[in-house]
């Protein structure tokens, strides 16, 4: 029973490792690629701070067709982009940028709709007191949306675990791979169980995580 | 000096276009409170933001002390906004900040310093009475601070004129007369102008100095808010003011003398002009209807009589009443 345990956490282990590094780092270039994405799809809109509509539009379209490649089809795409900046498609590394490139117009979508629940007024009292565009969003539009931001950015990352399991398929590591390899190819079902469970595990804590400090911070 | 020189705002949405506002000219003195009054939907808003081009006029032109507003570029409009203040109907107050920092806002947004930021923002709490919630968040304040502190905001920037955005018609009555004490003292303190607009006449009536009466996007009256509202001559002015146009034709039906409209205004007010007529002329007056206001401190009497008796005697008492300097209509 002991061994049985030990067995299971020497292959857990290192898989959780693999998996927080790839969901963390991605999440990293997703929103700092993603914000001024969201920003602009906010700012660029008819009646917003910098109106562009036609810009807007275009914009608004190149993101919808992002969000509408499957993700295994999208990571065989990205495959010579990974390959050229990190020398190979496969492994955590390698996975981070077909991960990042997925959920940044997902944090694009996300962030546009936190920033667009900010009072209206907040913005036109700001813009009656000669602040410039980019102090409305520096100071007004993303700290006025911060607590909705954070649940935004805590749904990317539990969506990008989600993405992170199915890489696992394709040689991206992490507990996906774990669980494919182990539990499906090799009949290891408690390898396979202990898998979920630590998924669970690992997606409650974010939620949590992410609930309890959007609730600190919001003054609403 | 403010002028606005026919101003138009024309919306266009879906091939639809609204005509906001037509043909505004209006010129308004450094120093005074000004009034500009309408129903809901009549353009007020949409004129008071032309002012500070937080909407764009289609046409027309606005100057504040002598600078073309309209040929200002960008940043040189963010320089002309930080001179004017602005107070607002929801108050408009960053939620994520406290007290202290939402007054702080402008004087940070124009980068002065630290120590003089603090110098001020402690100054303008004092003013407003509000120095204990300094480190409260507008979510834990009343309405009535909120305001408050809308206002100190609007001040921090040392403007020269203040625009205020409909500002106690979310307030009860009570903190509507507080922020209106408190908007009248930074006037004469400060010797800021004030533009006000508000579809609620007891604020003209308490702190405006002149109004302008707004109707489907036109200034239909203007001037002296005693005058206007003693004897308003626009239909929309009169249903403000609570005065009917014409009498029930019953009242005229039932009354077989004379109906006169007296008007005072002032001093005249407080004279017993009716008893000395009974007395005087041996008539009989019947008051029909009448009310008597307080406007910017003035008492303002509108009384409709109905005047029955000898036939001479009614004209010869009818003739007395204008001499004794009331405004009079006859309206039968």
């Amino acid at each position: 029973m002991n061994r049985e345990l030990m067995r299971i956490l020497s292959l857990l282990l290192p898989s959780l490792q693999q998996t927080i590094y790839m969901v963390v780092v991605s999440t990293i270039f997703s929103v700092v690629l993603g914000l001024p994405l969201g920003v602009l799809l906010v700012i660029t809109e008819k009646g917003g701070i910098w109106e562009k509509p036609s810009f807007n539009r275009i914009l608004g379209t190149v993101i919808n067709i992002l969000r509408s490649i499957p993700f295994l089809i999208l990571m065989i795409v990205v495959f010579p982009l990974s390959r050229l900046i990190v020398g190979t498609t496969i492994g955590t590394t390698a996975t981070i940028i077909p991960l990042s490139i997925v959920a940044t117009p997902f944090v694009a979508r996300v962030i546009e709709s936190s920033l667009k629940e900010v009072d209206r007024g907040a913005v036109e009292a700001s813009l009656s007191m000669g602040a410039t565009p980019f102090q409305i969003i520096t100071k007004v539009l993303i700290p006025e949306s911060l607590p909705s931001l954070i649940q935004g950015i805590t749904l990317t990352m539990i969506n990008i675990i989600g993405y992170s399991a199915m890489a696992g398929a394709l040689g991206g590591g992490g507990l996906g791979d774990l669980a494919i390899r182990y539990g499906s190819q090799r009949y290891d079902t408690h390898v396979l169980i202990a898998t979920v469970v630590v998924l669970i595990i690992v997606v409650q804590a974010i939620q949590f995580a992410g609930n309890y400090i959007a609730k600190k911070i919001d003054r609403r | 000096m403010i002028k606005i020189k026919n101003m138009s705002k024309v919306y266009n949405a879906d091939n639809k276009s609204v005509t906001a506002l037509k043909g505004i000219n209006l010129e308004i003195n450094d120093g005074e409170i000004f009034g500009i009054m309408g129903l809901s939907g009549a353009g007020k808003s949409s004129l008071i933001r032309c002012i500070n081009r937080l909407e764009e006029p289609t046409e027309g032109s606005i100057e504040i002390d002598e600078r073309d507003v309209m040929s200002l570029t960008e940043g040189e409009l963010r320089d002309m906004r930080k001179k004017i203040g602005m107070i607002f109907q929801h108050f408009n107050l960053l939620s994520s900040r406290t007290v202290y920092q939402n007054i702080a806002f402008p004087l940070k947004i124009s980068g002065a310093p630290q120590d003089e930021t603090a110098k001020r923002v402690n100054e303008l709490l004092d003013m407003v009475g509000l120095a204990d919630k300094r480190d409260s968040y507008p979510s834990q304040l009343s309405g009535g601070q909120k305001q408050r502190i809308g206002i100190a905001r609007a001040l921090a920037g040392r403007p020269t004129l203040l625009l205020s955005d409909e500002a106690t018609s979310s307030l009860d009555p009570q903190t509507t007369q507080q922020i209106l004490s408190l908007l009248k003292e930074i006037n004469s303190r400060l010797h800021l102008t004030i533009i006000i607009i508000t579809h609620q006449m007891e604020v003209i009536k308490e702190v405006c100095d002149r109004v302008a009466v707004l109707n489907s996007g036109e200034v239909v009256e203007v001037g002296n808010v005693v005058d206007i509202f003693s004897q308003p001559s626009s239909p929309t002015t009169k249903s403000f003011v609570g005065i009917e146009d014409e009498l029930p034709e019953e009242i005229i039906s039932l009354e077989s003398g004379r109906i006169i409209r007296l008007l005072f205004i002032g001093q005249s007010a407080k004279q017993p002009v009716i008893s000395h007529l009974v007395r005087t002329f041996d008539v009989d007056a019947n008051i029909l209807s009448g009310n008597i206001q307080r406007i910017h401190g003035e008492t303002v009497g509108n009384l409709i009589l109905g005047l029955e008796g000898n036939a001479g005697n009614v004209d010869r008492s009818i003739e007395w009443l204008k001499n004794q300097g009331l405004k009079i209509e006859v309206l039968k």
